[in-house]
């Protein structure tokens, strides 16, 4: 996957994030794609690029939705991280396992932006709701999540060798 | 490279990475050159992709609510066009009265109030799975919008302008934890600094114990406050009680916006 195609995608993530997810989340919760996007990345590409796609992803997220700059660059450099130390350990081509990864992963996120909201910007969010808002958006990404892969990895595939998919259609 | 750097690159790149960010966060409160040539640059960048994006989404959400509301509209074309008679009505009414009450201000030696215009905008952006309750909007400082303009809807006050790019502006709204507005309770005249929590419900703060204040009494603007025009609504009393230091009165409110379904709202532009 070339640079350039990496930079769209986040590009695309980050704009669907910010302007579809609203439109189609179900009682104020919606899938965080940025965050898939990332895990993608780290969890199946090579190891620094994780990083750099977590901090630039982050950072236009920032940006984009007019949140505070660095605020969700940290976050998921944070989950990257974890994810590009652990990869080697995860089974991914089980969708079972694809879902529990996404799962894990964004509480791991959720629990991050919980500790440096009340830390690091003096924000006193209580447990009750931390804990129903995460869960819905977990769900939404463990659901969502392991299909997005599939699509990504097949669209992938395709893209690096045609024959693939004529080989499948075979 | 030297194998130490090589072996550990991961490692530094994550530590650099992270005081960049932890940087950003930090210097927030003064945002340097860096920070907002940063942000209005990428601003800049993405604003087509968001407004395209947006005007999308906005399309096909007018045609489903077209199609789901076809056998409705003509009757509530009727009931508003007969509201709209009433309201013009109603406002050459209340433009006579403010001729009437701007000339006896004069008279008195009144300090001249700040006059206001109302400018619409347009939602963009905004991240419903963000902890931050904030938006973009498709005005910036090319339409005047200034940081701290006050940001409103027909139902009352929605927030505030955070940041300001040439083409767009973040509101930060009501209910965001770190916004605040000077208010007072309607029907007694009670003051107060009504705030964000992070949920779905304000609080109004620094308001003495036996102050007569009740649930269900509306919360306003007041004239303490320099962003908007007193008597702006804000939010209604849902419960009273004493706060943990017993000294202070512990006021949870229902915003009158609908933070959630809101795309529209009006910045407001002091004209004088």
């Amino acid at each position: 996957m070339s640079v350039v195609l990496i930079a769209l995608f986040t590009l695309l993530a980050v704009v669907l994030q910010t302007t579809w997810v609203h439109a189609l989340s179900i009682a104020g919760l919606g899938p965080d794609l940025v965050l898939l996007w990332v895990l993608y990345v780290a969890l199946r590409r090579q190891t620094t690029l994780g990083l750099w796609v977590a901090f630039s992803a982050g950072l236009l997220q920032d940006i984009a939705a007019g949140g505070r700059m660095g605020f969700n660059a940290f976050l998921l450099l944070g989950v990257a991280y974890v994810a590009l130390y652990l990869r080697r350990r995860f089974v991914q081509d089980n969708f079972i396992s694809q879902l529990l990864i996404v799962l894990g992963f964004t509480w791991l996120h959720q629990f991050l932006a919980l500790f440096w909201l009340n830390t690091l910007l003096g924000a006193s969010l209580p447990f009750g709701i931390w804990l129903g808002r995460a869960a819905g958006l977990s769900l939404f990404q463990a659901l969502l999540g392991p299909w997005l892969y599939l699509g990504l990895d097949q669209w992938l595939n395709l893209r690096e060798d045609p024959h693939a998919h004529h080989l499948r259609l075979n | 490279m030297p194998d130490f750097l090589w072996k550990w690159r991961r490692e530094i790149i994550f530590a650099l990475l992270v005081l960049v960010s932890l940087g950003m966060v930090l210097s927030l409160r003064q945002p340097g050159i860096f920070g907002r040539t940063l942000r209005q640059t990428v601003s800049l960048v993405v604003f087509p992709f968001q407004k395209a994006s947006s005007s999308l989404v906005r399309t096909a959400q007018g045609w489903v609510s077209f199609f789901t509301s076809l056998s409705s509209l003509r009757r509530e074309n009727q009931e508003l066009s007969s509201q709209v008679e009433k309201l013009s009505l109603r406002n050459q009414l209340l433009r006579e009265q403010a001729r009437e009450n701007e000339q006896l201000r004069t008279e008195l030696e009144y300090k001249r109030r700040t006059e206001w215009s109302f400018l619409p905008a347009e939602v963009i952006a905004r991240d419903p799975v963000s902890w931050l309750e904030r938006v973009v909007v498709d005005r910036g400082s090319t339409d005047g919008v200034t940081a701290g303009s006050g940001a409103i809807t027909p139902a009352g006050v929605a927030g505030r302008v955070q940041d300001v790019n040439p083409f767009s502006a973040t509101v930060m709204l009501m209910v965001d934890s770190q916004s605040s507005v000077a208010g007072w309770v309607e029907r007694s005249k009670v003051h107060g600094t009504v705030k964000g929590t992070g949920e779905d419900t304000l609080r109004m703060v620094y308001v003495a114990g036996g102050e007569d204040v009740r649930a269900g009494d509306r919360v306003v603007t007041s004239h303490l406050s320099t962003l908007f025009p007193a008597g702006l609504p804000i939010g209604d009393v849902v419960s009273v009680a004493p706060a943990e230091n017993g000294l202070m009165l512990d006021i949870r409110l229902k915003p009158c916006v609908d933070f959630k379904n809101q795309d529209r709202f009006l910045i407001l532009l002091p004209e004088n």
